[in-house]
């Protein structure tokens, strides 16, 4: 699988797409939505199996984007503002149909399988801790590895 | 693929519409009995090596689901509103391949109680409802359940639960291990007095019937199992019809219309082969096991001169009183790992809240579970209710994942006549065939249940020491994957569409057998009682057949 991402001109502004995506996903000690190229996801889905969501993506964006500059004293573009500035005027449109599909599309890119271009090398899979695996033994985990069994009722009939 | 393959010509005894969980049972009963069976599915035949763990692709590209973009569905909350498609999932959402929603299941396998029975007589009428009781008890089903057990393959562990109806045989397999939500939801259960226990599965937890064991990949719910130790249809009930030589599962042919000749009697059924060339397959009688959804729509579907209303419906009852099940979920962190993305969905269950309680203040009861829902991208999207759904605090939630769990209630849907499956009157599917609309609110009862139930699961994960607990919102229904109701069995024909053979009133060479049938909605996880119902019809369709009464 290609590791790079195919330089092509989007219908849509990246910048502000992945700045959005950075603040539902932040990065950190773990990776967040940049470092599991959760836009490049975001890009190819728009342009094949989501393409049913482009045009309403789009008109979301560009409504987004004339929000923000309206909503911004000192102009600029969202990319360019401050986390904490981003972070505020997101609250602000938390509840819109346009922060929902970034939400969704962030998230599938950052957890669904890596051929499908976000999860690079598995990256969201490592942050949460999911191992990528087809079969497992129990124990599974920490409880059920100290449990001592099933232990039956008395056997009267409770109702 | 093996099994027998009809000529165009070929009149066969039986056509069977659906190759699931009914369907399978069907024709692997009815072909094992001598007659010949011809079943039709419109998706296609997976071999498990083309089961994928690909969650985009089964969650959102209807990988083995039914696509909306050529099989649309409409929705509407009452019959007062237009009905729309969405973008979401269809109304009725169910896997579209041989052996159908059987691959994708979870596959919890509870039996109905005595109670799902006969409840309209024990607690009486539900005003604005269509509560009745079944014209069968549980204990004409009993035999017929320990059949699912045993030739399907169920593990478990009998009398574990003090609520348990009565059983007449242990299950053939013992409980599949225990996950850490299993203990903790044991754990917090026990502390508050309460009785949970092993769930019962349809998944092998050793070799069954040349099957091997599960292997804990943890991808069953909406996946296909690559392992073949979920016992759905596509490897147990349809290879071993198969294999007597009497039965061809014939894929990718979709029937949209059920033919009668001038006597009333059923004669055959229309359909669209993968190419959508159409085709008539001539049959002695059929039998509709198409799913609670698509057997109604079929029948609408299949009008007549003699049949205006849609075949099968005198009553007027077709495609009335859909149930989805209500339900409701809690999310939970740990300490510890639990690591839920391991091995089968629910290893503990309790059936505490079964019955309705007056006291309560409304109709009720339900099943609480131990779990996770279900795989990676899901389980982090889940939002609404108190999760929190963007920024630091999703994240934190995320990276809490190998230590979460969530309980899932699973509850009554009282049966309510506007709640339907109907024709669309514009919406067609890309055989042009009239789609399904589907109206749909739950009753406030049904909602009141689920509250109630998810108090209990929040006072669960807190005794059980959960650091953390968030619930879902309970919401109404918009979309349903427990199928049930629109072909409801009765014994008054102009208040119901089949008897208790699963005969239609109306054609005596016609049966349904699915989630159809059910009168009222059980407590959830309806596919064991689909199956014993499915084994129980069949027994009596062949009888019938034999002694030339169909």
């Amino acid at each position: 699988m290609s590791t790079k991402c195919p330089q092509r001109r989007r219908p849509w502004d990246a910048a502000d797409v992945e700045a959005i995506a950075s603040q539902i996903m932040p990065s950190g000690a773990t990776p967040g939505a940049r470092e599991a190229h959760a836009v490049q996801f975001i890009d190819r889905a728009l342009a094949t199996f989501f393409a049913d969501w482009s045009a309403d993506f789009r008109a979301g964006l560009k409504d987004f984007q004339s929000g923000f500059a309206a909503a911004a004293p000192a102009g600029g573009t969202f990319t360019g503002a401050a986390a904490d500035a981003q972070i505020a005027y997101l609250k602000t449109v938390e509840t819109t149909p346009f922060f929902a599909s970034v939400r969704t599309l962030t998230l599938l890119g950052m957890f669904t399988s890596p051929k499908y271009g976000g999860n690079f090398q598995g990256s969201g899979w490592k942050m949460m801790g999911f191992a990528d695996q087809h079969a497992f033994t129990p124990p599974f985990g920490y409880y059920d590895r100290e449990y001592s069994g099933f232990v039956p009722y008395s056997t009267e009939k409770q109702a | 693929m093996t099994g027998r393959r009809f000529k165009s010509n070929e009149t066969v005894d039986f056509v069977v519409v659906g190759s699931g969980a009914a369907g399978g049972v069907v024709a692997r009963e009815l072909s094992q009995a001598g007659f010949t069976v011809l079943v039709f599915e419109q998706g296609p035949r997976f071999t498990p090596a083309d089961f994928e763990h690909d969650e985009l692709k089964y969650w959102f590209l209807n990988g083995i689901t039914v696509d909306p973009k050529t099989s649309p569905q409409s929705f509407r909350k009452t019959s007062n509103e237009v009905a729309k498609t969405s973008g979401g999932f269809p109304p009725a959402l169910y896997a579209r391949l041989v052996g159908g929603s059987s691959n994708h299941f979870t596959a919890n396998y509870w039996r109905f109680h005595e109670i799902d029975f006969n409840e309209r007589s024990v607690l009486g009428a539900i005003p604005g409802t269509g509560f009745a009781d079944w014209p069968i008890t549980y204990q004409e089903l009993e035999p017929y359940y320990t059949k699912v057990e045993w030739e399907v393959g169920v593990s478990g562990l009998a009398h574990a639960s003090p609520f348990d109806p009565p059983r007449s045989k242990p299950y053939p397999m013992p409980p599949l291990p225990v996950k850490s939500s299993g203990v903790l939801l044991e754990r917090g259960a026990r502390k508050l007095g309460l009785h949970p226990f092993p769930a019962p599965m349809a998944i092998a937890s050793q070799p069954f019937r040349g099957r091997p064991s599960c292997v804990h990949c943890g991808f069953c719910m909406g996946f296909g199992c690559e392992a073949r130790a979920k016992s759905s249809a596509l490897y147990t009930m349809i290879p071993e019809a198969e294999a007597t030589g009497r039965c061809e599962v014939r894929a990718q042919s979709y029937v949209y219309h059920v033919d009668t000749d001038s006597s009333g009697r059923a004669s055959g059924v229309h359909y669209f082969d993968l190419d959508k060339r159409e085709h008539f397959q001539k049959a002695r009688a059929v039998v509709l096991s198409a799913n609670g959804a698509e057997t109604a729509r079929l029948l609408l579907n299949s009008k007549s001169s003699r049949f205006p209303q849609g075949l099968a419906n005198s009553s007027g009852m077709v495609g009335k009183y859909l149930m989805f099940n209500q339900g409701s979920s809690v999310h939970a962190v740990f300490e510890h790992e639990l690591n839920e993305y391991k091995s089968v969905q629910v290893t503990r269950i309790l059936h505490d809240f079964y019955l309705s309680d007056p006291k309560r203040g409304f109709y009720g009861g339900g099943g609480i579970d131990g779990r996770i829902d279900p795989q990676p991208a899901i389980w982090a999207m889940a939002n609404g209710g108190e999760l929190p759904f963007w920024g630091a605090d999703l994240k934190a939630r995320i990276e809490a994942f190998p230590r979460s769990m969530v309980s899932d209630g699973h509850a009554t849907s009282l049966p309510v006549e506007t709640n339907s499956v109907s024709i669309d009157p514009t919406l067609k599917d890309a055989w042009g065939i009239p789609a399904m609309r589907v109206t749909y609110k739950d009753h406030p009862d049904d909602v009141a249940t689920s509250r109630f139930l998810q108090d209990r699961q929040v006072e669960i994960m807190h005794a059980a020491g959960a650091q953390r607990v968030w619930r879902d919102v309970v919401g109404e229904n918009t979309f349903g994957v427990h199928l049930l109701g629109t072909c409801r069995m009765g014994n008054d024909p102009s208040a119901s569409v089949v008897d208790k053979y699963h005969r239609t009133h109306d054609v005596r060479n016609l049966f349904l057998c699915d989630g159809s049938n059910f009168v009222t909605s059980g407590r959830g996880q309806p596919t064991m009682t689909i199956q014993a119902l499915a084994f129980r019809a069949a027994d009596h369709i062949g009888q019938f057949a034999k002694r030339n009464e169909i």
